[in-house]
């Protein structure tokens, strides 16, 4: 008889005190069997507590890394150590709808995909973001889709999923630094042979707090994307070249 | 170059020596930065006594005026070269403290949640 698959459903959180409770009710609230882990990126209010409350298990960054990529970093490594067939990244910030994680998970399920994307572009619903931010993820989108071969449209968005042969290539296989960019996890997963696609969803604004992408990350976010897509260009070969040890 | 320079170059070159063996000395300077900066004490002192030699080549091989524009074009393109160094040196540290950030973080969890394991049983 086949076992069910593991999947994990990895909750980014950062000073998300305010959010976080109302994340976990909604995740509990639509619990389809998957299990649920606090990515703290060493907030320094009451996320962990609360978290740890839920009874959810909270790994903590002992200091606060500063990046996204740090705590994706960090859910893989645990993917990876705790064997889980999906990885399904989800904000604390209370942006993303749990109703929707099997839409999100199903095509890993499938074996159709090993990187889905939940983009707020294709049916356009919900929160669409500010203008500025539109076009930079306009800009990656288009970037993306003509390295990958695949039409995408929210290359940024922070609610996806990962199939096992992602988890044991990040979590384990690639051993250089992960980058405050979501492009690189597409086109590196790209490069060792992974399928992306893309599913709508609709994302709410924040239910309360500050985002973390105030007007300098606008500026240099779309800068250091270009100098991140054109490394992960340069070390096509090399990449390919691992995908054999998938 | 007069007797002065010289003098302050000789004890400019002293000074590094003496806060480099004391940096040794702590623990605070590892050995491939400390030959690095005894190295720059060297040239200091070769400023002050080999003059005619810097002026030589200034003129003859790269066609300056004089040896102080060689020593100044040195001494900048050091100066970049080795902020570059270090800021990919800084780069590589800052990956390794993630790295270490993560596997400390999901350590602690398997800790925590084999000593709720153990307490349990």
């Amino acid at each position: 008889m086949p076992t069910k698959p593991k999947v994990l459903i990895a909750v980014l959180s950062f000073n998300e005190a305010v959010n976080i409770e109302f994340t976990l009710k909604d995740l509990s609230n639509h619990n389809f069997g998957y299990d649920i882990v606090v990515i703290d990126d060493g907030s320094n209010d009451k996320t962990a507590a609360i978290a740890k409350l839920h009874g959810i298990p909270v790994v903590s960054h002992c200091i606060n890394s500063g990046n996204y990529s740090n705590a994706a970093m960090t859910y893989f490594l645990y993917a990876y150590r705790n064997g889980y067939d999906v990885l399904c990244q989800f904000d604390g910030d209370g942006q993303h709808s749990a109703a929707q994680l099997k839409s999100i998970v199903n095509p890993i399920l499938a074996g159709s995909s090993d990187v889905v994307i939940g983009s707020r572009f294709i049916e356009k619903k919900g929160f669409q973001s500010f203008f500025l931010r539109r076009v930079g993820i306009a800009m990656f989108s288009k970037i993306d889709s003509n390295i990958t071969g695949t039409n995408l449209t929210d290359v940024t968005s922070g609610f996806r999923s990962y199939s096992r042969k992602v988890i044991h290539f990040f979590g384990h296989t690639y051993k250089q630094e992960l980058y405050d960019n979501t492009s690189q996890f597409l086109l590196i997963t790209h490069y060792i042979g992974g399928k992306i696609s893309e599913v709508p969803i609709e994302m709410r604004p924040r239910q309360g707090g500050a985002s973390l992408f105030d007007i300098w990350k606008s500026i240099t976010f779309p800068l250091k994307g270009l100098v991140i897509v054109l490394g992960c260009i340069l070390q096509k070969e090399k990449l390919r070249g691992k995908s054999s040890l998938l | 170059m007069n007797i002065s320079l010289k003098i302050a170059f000789i004890l400019a070159a002293l000074l590094v020596i003496y806060v480099v063996v004391k940096s040794i000395k702590k623990h605070s300077l590892h050995p491939s930065y400390a030959v690095l900066w005894i190295a720059v004490s060297l040239f200091l002192l070769s400023l002050a006594f080999l003059e005619t030699m810097y002026a030589y080549i200034a003129k003859t091989v790269f066609g300056l005026y004089g040896g102080d524009h060689l020593i100044y074009i040195s001494l900048i393109s050091f100066l970049l070269i080795y902020c570059f160094y270090l800021t990919t040196r800084i780069c590589q540290m800052a990956d390794r403290i993630s790295k270490l950030i993560s596997f400390a973080a999901v350590t602690d969890s398997e800790v925590a949640e084999l000593k709720k394991r153990s307490q349990s049983e």
